[in-house]
């Protein structure tokens, strides 16, 4: 009797935390498909004239394609130095070792805003005014610690004789890295990549204080769309937003299993 | 299928010095063991010779040839590693290919070398198997075939075979045995295991705190250890201090069984070691030369012996262990607890210490 209630109210409390996490999604996509020009739940008719709509506007197809274009530029430029940041670390010994990680994984811990107020005077100061170039500066500073603390979660699993019997097998250096390391650490770089370009694509503190009037991001977009109107292209943008990241996230999944990437 | 030859190699790591000037050869087809407990610098120095660890003084020569400046990659040398290192991105063929593909084989080439080593080393039917599909004794011969197939100057093996149960270790012990010998492989072995170093070298180097204490056959090793401490390490529990008086030594209350060579002078005092098993005790006290009276202070049977623990008129004391085969195993205990006996043990069972 016991053991049934204690089953039962703990998964009344799983059925809860899921229904309080995922309800105001599932809100926001059923708004979407309203036909009236309010955001109303439940909604009285149904269309996909917002959708419609949400892709016409200019300002959310400029945001999308340089959101879009910024991810993957982001994502491209910080893997290669996340994952060159993350073997130094790695393999390093020295007494700075542990302050430098400090300071490579800060984005993780420092809010964004901050990120942003930071970067935007150190940009000025430096003189970099172009908006395309800040936002990528900006945001491969930001997710630099996804690809490097993934990395470092890959490296950490790998038992260091492989490397030495590769050597002793012949392949010095660059094979070694290439034939061996790359392979096995593979996982941890492709789930910082994504991880990166999820974020960058989502994120509104960092760019806030980079972007200018020309150019601007979809989140960006859809924060000043806001402010005039009210109507369902809001959720029906929002709700391909989540189509595109839930998309990645099962991709992300059926390649490495999250759980084992976030475990690291 | 090399000679090598360290000479007065060592290797310090800021103040602690891992190896102290260590120098042997080894001579082509030999099986050469680094036995010592852990912390002694044997694994120090075979990665010295593999390549992987630079030596702070001394040289490596392979075949004459001082390689000690070429990387582990230039070596040429087969290893096989403690945790087996397979890559587990690869399968059993690509593990073992992986040397030769380094080395720029043709691809034929390549696939007929690893599928000879792979029936050597009997895996050729989990070719196509990933190393976490395999079993601990199949790994170990994937890792052995990986390193063989590369035709090495020398193979060498850290302890190899420390995770492996008994029965299957013994069994590996064989294996590797027989394919070194068959392939006339020269092979540098470290193991903290006594047996496993007797029962697979040719030549066994035990090694204490950064130096070799002892370099020789298995038999010399196990029966004239020349320090206390391979003596410990070889398993012999009686250590006896005695004082040279005219080529006779006294130990125990009484003259040692002779001839002994000796050496100090007059006067001088020696520390000898003494086998258990070979100390034979007869009943009474009947101290005559080449003898010593003895009390039996503790009997303990063990089985398949019975071991005596004997107090000397001096105060020293030794160990006698007997055999309980044949009809003695059927007997009651010869001895108890405070029965005079007397103790005698051929010439040659008396080990000389140095100091």
């Amino acid at each position: 009797m016991i053991g049934l209630m204690q089953r039962v109210s703990f998964r009344s409390l799983i059925i809860g935390s899921y229904i309080f996490l995922l309800a105001p999604l599932i809100c926001v996509v059923v708004v979407s498909f309203n036909a009236e020009p309010v955001q109303q739940f439940p909604p009285r008719s149904w269309s996909l004239r917002w959708y419609a709509h949400a892709l016409q506007l200019e300002s959310f197809r400029n945001g999308a394609v340089i959101s879009f274009a910024l991810a993957v530029a982001a994502g491209l430029l910080a893997t290669p130095i996340g994952v060159l940041a993350a073997i130094g670390l790695h393999r390093s010994h020295w007494r700075g070792k542990s302050a430098l990680e400090a300071i490579f994984l800060a984005p993780l811990i420092v809010p964004g805003i901050v990120t942003g107020i930071s970067l935007l005077i150190a940009l000025a100061a430096l003189d970099v005014r172009e908006a395309p170039l800040r936002l990528l500066l900006g945001h491969t500073v930001a997710i630099l610690p996804y690809s490097i603390r993934t990395v470092l979660a890959s490296l950490a699993r790998l038992d260091p004789a492989l490397e030495e019997a590769a050597e002793t097998l012949g392949a010095s250096g660059l094979r070694s890295f290439r034939y061996i390391l790359l392979p096995l650490i593979r996982p941890g770089i492709l789930a910082g990549l994504v991880f990166g370009l999820i974020l960058s694509f989502d994120d509104v503190s960092v760019s806030l204080f980079l972007v200018d009037a020309r150019t601007t991001t979809l989140p960006l977009a859809i924060m000043s769309y806001l402010e005039y109107s009210f109507d369902p292209s809001i959720a029906a943008i929002s709700s391909m937003l989540i189509a595109v990241t839930l998309g990645l996230a099962v991709l992300l999944e059926r390649s490495f299993g999250l759980k084992r990437l976030l475990a690291g | 299928m090399a000679h090598v030859q360290l000479s007065d190699l060592s290797k310090r790591y800021g103040v602690f010095q891992a190896v102290e000037t260590v120098s042997m050869e080894v001579q082509s087809g030999e099986f050469l063991t680094l036995l010592g407990p852990s912390g002694c610098g044997k694994t120090t120095t075979l990665r010295m010779v593999a390549g992987l660890v630079p030596p702070t003084t001394g040289t490596v020569r392979i075949d004459g040839r001082d390689v000690t400046a070429l990387s582990a990659a230039q070596r040429g040398i087969g290893m096989v590693f403690q945790s087996l290192a397979l890559f587990p991105h690869m399968t059993v063929t690509e593990n073992v290919a992986f040397g030769l593909k380094m080395r720029r084989v043709a691809p034929a080439e390549i696939a007929r070398r690893v599928r000879s080593l792979l029936e050597i080393v009997r895996l050729a039917h989990l070719a196509d198997r990933y190393p976490n599909q395999l079993s601990g004794g199949q790994q170990q011969r994937v890792a052995l075939a990986r390193a063989l197939v590369i035709e090495p100057s020398i193979l060498i093996l850290d302890e190899p075979f420390g995770a492996l149960d008994r029965k299957l270790r013994e069994a590996m012990q064989v294996e590797l045995r027989q394919i070194t010998r068959d392939l006339h492989i020269t092979a540098l072995f470290v193991t903290h295991d006594q047996e496993e170093a007797l029962m697979l070298s040719d030549l066994v180097a035990v090694m204490n705190q950064g130096r070799v204490e002892q370099l020789g056959t298995p038999q010399e090793v196990f029966r004239a250890p020349r320090t206390r401490f391979v003596a410990d390490f070889m398993g012999v529990t009686n250590f006896l201090k005695g004082r040279w008086s005219g080529g006779v030594l006294l130990a125990g209350g009484g003259a040692l069984p002779g001839p002994l060579q000796q050496v100090g002078a007059d006067g001088s005092t020696v520390e000898l070691a003494i086998r258990p098993e070979e100390v034979l005790l007869q009943p009474g006290a009947e101290a005559t030369t080449g003898a010593l009276t003895a009390a039996v202070l503790q009997a303990v049977y063990h089985g398949t012996s019975t071991s005596y623990t004997l107090r000397l008129p001096d105060g020293q004391t030794l160990m006698s262990r007997e055999p309980n085969d044949g009809a003695s195993g059927y007997a009651p205990l010869r001895f108890s607890a405070g029965d005079a006996v007397t103790a005698r043990w051929r010439p040659e069972a008396v080990h000389l210490l140095q100091s």
